[in-house]
């Protein structure tokens, strides 16, 4: 007898639907209760803001943790800056698309709640700010500099702290 | 405090505003290159990663997002758990970012001078003298070396005393429980007074943490220094004959009353596969 793995389907950007084992699934926070209801349904639940390559990514990445211990449930937990180190792992797949599709991850893993992979794709994003000077910043994220040299010169007196 | 920026409690609105935002960007899915783009919450969530320096070169990019009190507020509990002024900042409209300029600078003065720092703590207000306070601070900093903190506590051994009985010992192995006090307060150098007095201190405090481990305050006291002597032992190279655990075992029971063997043998292979009590100071 073949037991039947109950799936859900969420529908993307191009609207193409995605079947996902409600086992990977549950690393989807709070959005658990509201798929587990839409089970029986066959209608797909859609997610605009998300497009397919961003979902394949997540799939792959809550398939790779899906055994991963869940953490504390504790408010406390999220402002202390947790310290571990992102794998080498979870550094190679967040990084090997480029950026853009780095921060699509983000937010899309706002959007479905998947609270691990939001910390270790902030935790990535850190890393590239990480002891740069503010230009190298605005080369790396291809910010245009839009303050005037006044302004400019204010802000770096209030930040000159940090030159010590 | 604040962590509903962190973490959105009420699930419903969060959907309703999320399948709100996904009729109205119904156009096209962007591609989010810049922090200023995300949702204020991410971008924070990335800048909640840095430590101060690269978060103030951040705000010179991103300079609403990275003076966000939070992200400072964070920082300065981080690093100094416990300052007076924290009890009073709601009233006082102080900035967490200037705090932590201010903080720091403490701090730097502490590590050179230790007393120039109290004062400087005094001064502008950051901490009120008395000795439970000045324990607290110093109790949950990680901004002030171990071995100034040992150098302000030889003066002000009121302040020893509350800060001792801050730490908790409880269920910890007694050689470990004393790596930790020693891991706070750097060792004094030299056996005598300090010493002593730390020991009095840690022993009772011990004690009052494994009150089922049956050993008097006295026992401890002596067992501090037959471990002490016992990690000079075994880890100095200019000792050439190490104590072997049958001699240790013999000499501890005969100066400890109550020691049982098992017991000082534990102690023993704690030394031996741990090390020293006191590690040499990292500063």
């Amino acid at each position: 007898m073949n037991k039947i793995v109950p799936q859900i389907k969420l529908e993307t950007y191009e609207k193409e639907v995605f079947e996902i084992d409600l086992d990977i699934a549950k690393k989807f926070g709070k959005l658990v209760p509201v798929l587990q209801e839409l089970l029986n349904d066959d209608k797909p639940l859609t997610i605009k803001t998300i497009n397919s390559g961003t979902l394949k990514k997540i799939i792959t990445w809550c398939t790779y943790h899906k055994d991963d211990p869940l953490p504390p449930e504790d408010d406390d937990n999220k402002m202390k800056h947790s310290t571990e180190e992102v794998s080498s792992w979870d550094d190679k797949f967040l990084q090997e698309d480029g950026q853009a599709a780095l921060f699509d991850l983000i937010s899309a893993a706002h959007t479905l709640d998947i609270d691990g992979l939001l910390d270790v794709a902030c935790k990535v994003v850190a890393t590239m700010i990480k002891g740069k000077a503010p230009e190298e910043i605005r080369k790396v994220f291809n910010i245009k500099n839009d303050f005037t040299q006044q302004e400019e010169d204010q802000v770096r007196k209030e930040n000159d702290w940090c030159e010590d | 405090m604040g962590q509903a920026l962190w973490k959105i409690n009420n699930i419903e609105k969060n959907l309703e505003k999320n399948l709100e935002k996904n009729t109205k960007q119904n156009n096209a899915v962007t591609k989010f290159q810049d922090l200023q783009n995300l949702p204020p919450e991410l971008g924070l969530a990335v800048l909640s990663h840095l430590n101060a320096t690269d978060l103030c070169l951040a705000a010179c990019v991103w300079d609403n997002l990275a003076n966000d009190e939070l992200l400072w507020m964070g920082l300065c509990k981080d690093s100094w758990g416990y300052v007076s002024i924290y009890k009073r900042i709601q009233n006082q409209k102080v900035s967490f970012k200037k705090l932590y300029m201010v903080l720091d600078e403490a701090s730097l003065t502490f590590n050179g001078d230790a007393f120039e720092g109290e004062e400087y703590l005094f001064r502008q207000g950051l901490l009120e003298n008395s000795p439970m306070e000045i324990a607290k601070f110093l109790h949950l900093t990680k901004k002030i070396k171990p071995s100034k903190k040992r150098e302000y506590l030889n003066q002000r051994r009121d302040v020893l005393d509350k800060l001792v009985h801050l730490q908790n010992f409880e269920m910890q192995f007694l050689p470990n429980a004393l790596r930790n006090l020693f891991g706070t307060i750097s060792a004094p150098e030299q056996r005598g007074g300090l010493l002593t007095e730390m020991m009095e201190k840690f022993s009772e405090r011990f004690c009052l943490c494994n009150p089922n481990l049956g050993l008097s305050k006295d026992t401890v006291f002596v067992l501090c220094f037959s471990l002490i002597m016992l990690s000079v032992d075994l880890t100095s190279p200019a000792v050439k004959n190490k104590m072997s655990k049958r001699e240790f075992i013999k000499n501890t029971k005969r100066a400890a009353l109550g020691v049982d063997e098992d017991f000082a043998g534990h102690l023993y292979d704690n030394i031996y596969l741990i090390g020293h009590v006191a590690r040499e100071d990292i500063d």
